[in-house]
């Protein structure tokens, strides 16, 4: 009797997997949503199908356990074993298959290029005629209302790129692209998240992805091509003194600057972003120092080194600078 | 006695005979996946499956028509005697019922067979297009 009491207790925790920024039942997008009349129609079918099986052998083992009819028996074999699940799964897969050029329809101008890095993501913007993206990283933009294509291919191993809220899932392959569209149709910020294992911190490899009013996405685009916004204050300066000093800049770029490394996340922006170390942190000052201070333990195997041997001074300057760099 | 051991004989090439179906399957799959790989990678502009679609199309009712031969030539020698009174299948453990086992057989997999050439050329159909 107390475990039965407790039950509906323990099950509470699940709940909130139901809803939220990074949830399929939750969703923003004209793709999501169709996954999500498919599911619950998918699901309302199992549950049907449930009860009549359990029900039938509920009737014919308990209820009424006597010799039935041979025939009748056939009947329910061919009938209920063999016509029903053909007929079933045909129309299920005709009714995915009919949806599934949709997830894959051509864009409406904008094109993002992602690529997937162990464990981050480079984000490129190519709108419509133009010959070199924005460059951008661990986050993704997007225009609501407007249809997004999405090429995807990947550095080292395969990854996934999933944002729930928006739609389907695809994967990421080194040496190949492959080709899905979002059509996000609600403004906010939802998580997305690689779907594919793919190495010690495969579950700390998120993103933010971010929809808004196409005239916004727009603005914001334009401040996202330019170089990064000089250093204001006394510490953001020291902290860009400190970043040269270290060698920052023969792995991240900050446009503008003469850091242009590649090997790391583009930073010229990385202020405005909505999560640090691709989807793991809030974007303060104290976490910066903290990734920065200790990389590896918010990050198992992460290339970059922890640079725990920075005075505490010369890392929150640091921090500062990169909060700064909106 | 002997004509009809003769007629019931079960052997290698009945055996053989109820793979054919499947290998239909086998072979369609085969086709369509190769040729809608090589149509999609070499063969068309922008995505464009019209031609694919209906040469593929013409590969699968020859493939259903054959896989439809194959069940009904199984059909005969499941019911080659007839069946008894009550609808069951008399002998057991004869040639007869062997050779009526295989036919059976044939019949089940070719039904099997027709319902996997239509679901691969589904996606053909209802996709229509190489992205």
């Amino acid at each position: 009797m107390r475990v039965r009491s407790r039950l509906p207790f323990a099950l509470l925790p699940g709940l909130p997997g139901c809803t939220g920024r990074q949830s399929v039942l939750d969703t923003a997008g004209t793709d999501a949503h169709t996954l999500l009349t498919m599911f619950w129609v998918m699901l309302a079918g199992l549950v049907v199908i449930w009860v009549a099986v359990n029900g039938m052998m509920l009737v014919f083992r308990h209820l009424s356990p006597r010799r039935h009819d041979e025939a009748l028996a056939r009947k329910m074999i061919v009938g209920g074993g063999i016509m029903l699940p053909t007929v079933v799964i045909s129309a299920l897969l005709a009714w995915g298959l009919s949806v599934m050029p949709d997830q894959r329809a051509p864009g409406d101008g904008l094109r993002v290029e992602v690529i997937g890095e162990q464990w981050w993501w480079r984000v490129h913007y190519w709108p419509e005629g133009a010959e070199a993206p924005v460059v951008s990283a661990n986050e993704g933009r997007l225009p609501g209302g407007l249809r997004t294509e999405f090429d995807l291919h990947s550095d080292k191993v395969i990854h996934s790129f999933w944002v729930p809220a928006l739609g389907g899932k695809m994967d990421m392959f080194p040496g190949r692209r492959t080709m899905m569209s979002l059509h996000p149709d609600e403004a906010g910020v939802f998580r997305g998240q690689c779907a594919e294992f793919c190495g010690a911190s495969h579950a700390l490899m998120a993103f933010e992805t971010v929809t808004m009013p196409p005239e916004d996405f727009a603005a914001w685009l334009e401040h996202e091509a330019g170089p990064a916004v000089p250093p204001e204050g006394e510490v953001a300066e020291r902290g860009a003194v400190v970043f040269a000093e270290q060698g920052c800049g023969a792995c991240h770029a900050v446009r503008g600057t003469a850091a242009q490394g590649q090997v790391g996340p583009d930073l010229t922006h990385v202020g405005s972003r909505h999560s640090l170390g691709a989807g793991i942190l809030e974007p303060t000052v104290e976490n910066f120092a903290a990734w920065i201070d200790h990389t590896g333990d918010l990050k198992p195997e992460v290339e970059m080194p922890a640079y725990d041997d920075l005075p505490g001074d010369d890392l929150t300057a640091l921090a500062t600078f990169l909060m700064g760099l909106k | 006695m002997s004509d009809r051991k003769e007629e019931f004989r079960t052997g290698v090439g009945s055996l053989m005979k109820i793979t054919l179906a499947p290998w239909i399957w086998a072979f369609h799959f085969v086709i369509c996946y190769g040729a809608t790989a090589v149509w999609c990678a070499r063969l068309t502009e922008g995505g464009d499956t019209d031609t694919l679609q209906i040469a593929l199309i013409a590969v699968t009712v020859v493939a259903l028509a054959c896989i439809a031969a194959c069940g009904i030539v199984g059909k005969r020698v499941w019911t080659r005697g007839g069946f008894g009174e009550d609808g069951e299948i008399p002998g057991i453990d004869d040639e007869e019922s062997r050779t009526r086992f295989l036919g059976h057989a044939t019949v089940l997999l070719s039904i099997v067979s027709a319902i996997g050439v239509v679901f691969v050329i589904l996606p053909v159909l209802m996709i229509g297009t190489c992205r």
